[in-house]
């Protein structure tokens, strides 16, 4: 059978890679004694997968794994016997069967949204950061983009699907961010906030967390 | 520890996993009455492989009173981050300031981590000599294999654990907690200590020299012991073991759960100074391994397991183990791993098993290249064992194969280097002569070379290091001579780092005063490539009117006094004299499991089960 969970990456956890997760994941279904599925050939290898790598640092609440197990086990006791060998940090949220036929969900993720904190250096003018943050919007948002090849010339604005300014107040601001996220990439977040906080000349740190993904074909 | 600065500082460095904890099986506790920090002077991912820590850190944990929380050097880019922040180094399990805990103990597992341990104490804003710490807390001790030579860090700490610690830990923490209860001082706490049987307490001997040479220590406390006998466990059956294991939450060195099948080894090689110091061979009843098996297995996760000892294959019921642990793993898709081989030892079938799970490298350590000289350093194993396996195993489908050398050796010749080519040689050919369907891959042979260091309570304690000069011309020699061997890939060690390996190994006293001289010129992290700098260690070497040279490449007279002769390893000096001179002769010493040969003498023959 099929099931996809959506967990949630909490802080505890927020600085382990992709692949510490995936291993971490894996593990914890042999400590719950959950009857994982071998793929076939030389080198058998877990059918576990994930929708998507989060960036070290970011937490989460809409992370997605997807797993192929021997046996028939109902999404409850999925849920309960993986929360109980995951380590604090890490929490199953929701458990769903899925079609084995259906394509990973890394080919059916479409896009993400990101609750982002900016704890600022000085309290900014609100009216202000809004009309600023709308003009950047408008244009093209060109960052320097680190890749295998070297460093490279990049448009974010076609990645951007929305961003809003929930608040801001004193010395912290609250942002909305909904970004492409698919197969082929996505909106790399931290590059997009680092461009608007100089675009909108605010100094200060700043705090990413997933807050929902949306997946083509599957109703989450 | 401020919350929010930590989170930035972590955002900002690398691999920040290393320094937030909160691992499955991680210890928690409330309410301890004594607090101790395991401190390892290497990076987690190194710290959290080492065995004998987590045999600790489970054997204080099991006691209620008493909470062991985990302490790693921080990456220099840690210790910048933390310095400019004006934050303490902190511990992964409550981020307790280390400088708060009432005992931070050190594993030694090498010399070249000693400046990490100034490092750490340094962030602890504790200061680097016993003699400098005028309370009880924090009592600074240490333990591990590199402790049986104690003298480099003498003046540092206040009390030094030699030989097993699992017992004797509990006894220290025993011991100390008494004395805070009855709020004694230092000094008396230290006496308390030092009437533990393998405790060592430097404060209590001094040292003389003669003509700028070592002459002896004298005890300068009468009711401290005469010599420090090394503590031994005798029952591993009956000892704690490593329980429900830390599974880290990033990649680690020895990312594995590991089965300790025995302690000590019977093989006598005479370069090693582990085959000495943790004599006698003590093995774990197959029943207690098979349950701990299935328990690490069970609440780890893990996915492999390793058969964890000096010489795995030397296990008295090995064939019996392998199968038995084979057929409960396999199932469970967890893959069996058998880290020392022994080309004579080698059991075909179970590793075609082992294999079934997953191919993993096969690693052998002919440690010379000619038979002569392997028989000078004791390493019994044979060139035509070596190539039936070699062949064995790339028959049965591996296609990478590790060969372990040193050079340097004790009345090494060129000969001795470029045959280490001409075994490789062996090797590559009998891959390439089986027909091409059965090579499923390119072989990969990797060929490394590290160098030779003498080490205190071996034969060779007495011999003079090669120059590092000689070192690199007998690297290049060989491998001029690896040159065109197909599938050959060559490894060798910086020659500077194993000479100061030699000098901290078989140092002095004098030489804690170097180490504070060399941190100071930025000494850091000196095993990683990356943050060796010679140019600092030379400086303090100067600067404390000390030679490298008189320390690593001097031959010692066998009459002269050794900074480690007030530890009794129990292996007698007279038995390690003995096998120096057959060494020189080129003579072999049979394996202890075919007959006794009396190295402990009579005062302790009766440690062994063997004899």
């Amino acid at each position: 059978m099929r099931i996809i969970a959506n967990f949630h990456k909490g802080e505890a956890l927020r600085f382990i890679s992709h692949l510490d997760v995936q291993r971490l994941v894996q593990r914890a279904m042999r400590r719950a004694r959950l009857p994982l599925r071998y793929s076939q050939g030389f080198n058998p290898h877990p059918l576990l997968a994930f929708a998507s790598a989060l960036s070290v640092g970011h937490t989460s609440d809409a992370e997605w794994m997807d797993v192929r197990l021997e046996k028939e086990t109902s999404p409850q006791v999925f849920l309960e016997r993986m929360n109980a060998a995951l380590p604090a940090g890490m929490r199953v949220l929701r458990v769903m069967e899925i079609e084995e036929t259906l394509p990973a969900l890394t080919a059916l993720i479409r896009s993400t949204n990101y609750e982002v904190l900016l704890k600022l250096d000085a309290p900014p003018d609100e009216k202000k950061l809004k009309e600023t943050a709308a003009a950047f919007m408008r244009a093209s948002i060109l960052v320097d983009k680190k890749t295998k090849s070297g460093v490279k010339q990049v448009d974010l604005q076609p990645f951007v699907l929305q961003l809003d300014i929930i608040e801001a107040a004193e010395d912290v601001c609250r942002l909305f961010i909904k970004g492409v996220l698919n197969a082929a990439g996505g909106l790399p977040v931290d590059l997009f906030i680092r461009s608007l906080m100089q675009y909108c000349a605010l100094g200060g740190s700043y705090r990413v967390h997933r807050s929902a993904v949306a997946f083509d074909k599957i109703e989450v | 520890m401020q919350k929010a600065a930590l989170d930035d500082i972590l955002q900002a460095v690398e691999r920040p996993a290393r320094y937030t904890g909160g691992e499955w099986n991680m210890a928690v506790k409330r309410g301890a009455a004594l607090h101790m920090a395991l401190c390892f002077p290497d990076v987690y991912e190194i710290g959290m492989s080492h065995l004998g820590s987590r045999i600790l850190y489970r054997a204080v944990n099991m006691r209620e009173e008493y909470f062991c929380e985990r302490v790693f050097a921080p990456w220099p880019d840690m210790e910048a981050a933390l310095r400019e922040n004006g934050l303490p180094l902190f511990s992964l399990e409550t981020k307790r300031p280390l400088g708060a805990f009432d005992i931070i103990g050190f594993s030694l597992l090498y010399e070249m981590c000693y400046t990490n341990i100034l490092t750490m104490l340094d962030l602890a804003r504790i200061p680097f000599l016993a003699k400098d710490r005028e309370g009880v807390a924090p009592l600074i001790v240490c333990g591990g294999p590199s402790a049986c030579n104690p003298e480099p860090l003498a003046d540092i700490m206040d009390a030094v654990m030699v030989g097993d610690g699992e017992e004797m830990l509990l006894e220290v923490l025993d011991t100390l907690a008494a004395c805070h209860a009855a709020g004694k001082q230092k000094r008396d706490a230290l006496l308390a200590l030092s009437k533990i049987e393998g405790v060592y307490v430097p404060s209590f001997y001094e040292p003389q020299y003669q003509e700028g040479r070592f002459a002896g220590l004298e005890r300068v406390e009468p009711q401290a012991p005469a010599s420090i006998n090394r503590r031994v466990v005798k029952d591993l059956d009956a000892a704690p073991y490593i329980g429900k294991p830390i599974v880290p939450n990033l990649s680690i060195v020895h990312d594995r759960a590991a089965l300790e099948l025995f302690r000590g080894c019977t093989r006598g090689c005479r370069f090693c100074q582990a085959g000495f110091i943790y004599r006698p061979v003590r093995e774990r009843r197959l029943e207690t391994l098979l349950d701990i098996a299935n328990e690490l297995v069970e609440c780890t996760g893990y996915d492999e397991l390793s058969l964890f000892s000096l010489s795995s294959s030397d296990y008295s019921a090995i064939h019996e183990l392998v199968t038995r642990i084979l057929n409960s793993m396999q199932s469970r898709r967890v893959s069996v791993s058998l880290p020392s081989l022994r080309a004579d030892k080698f059991l075909k079938s179970d590793l075609e098993r082992m294999q079934e799970v997953r191919k993993s490298g096969l690693t052998f350590a002919p440690e010379a290249g000619t038979q002569r000289l392997r028989d000078v350093i004791n390493k019994g194993v044979r060139e035509e064992d070596l190539l039936r396996v070699a062949q064995e195993s790339f028959e049965s489908g591996w296609t990478g194969i590790k060969l372990y050398f040193m050079i340097g050796l004790p009345t090494e010749t060129d000969e001795d280097i470029v045959g280490i080519a001409g075994l490789a040689k062996k090797v590559s050919r009998l891959f390439y002569a089986m027909p091409k369907e059965k090579r499923i891959k390119a072989l990969r042979l990797t060929v490394s070379a590290s160098s030779f260091v003498p080490k205190p309570f071996t034969p060779f304690q007495w011999v003079g290091q090669d120059t590092a000069e000689e070192l690199r011309r007998k690297q290049q020699l060989l491998g001029g001579a690896l040159k065109g061997i197909r599938g050959v890939e060559f490894n060798y060690h910086a020659s500077m780092v194993s000479m100061l390996e030699a000098v901290f190994s078989r140092g002095d006293r004098r030489l804690a005063q170097v180490l504070v001289e060399a941190y100071r010129r930025g000494c850091r992290f000196d095993s990683w490539d990356e943050h060796f700098r010679f140019a600092g260690w030379q400086a303090a070497f100067d600067a404390c009117h000390l030679d490298i040279a008189e320390y690593a490449h001097r031959e010692r007279d066998v009459k002269e006094a050794l900074p480690w002769d007030h530890i009794d390893i129990l292996v007698e000096k007279s038995y390690l004299l003995r096998e120096y001179a057959l060494a020189q002769k080129g003579v072999v010493t049979r394996d202890c499991r075919s007959g006794c040969n009396h190295c402990f003498g009579e005062k302790y023959a009766d440690y062994c089960q063997l004899s």
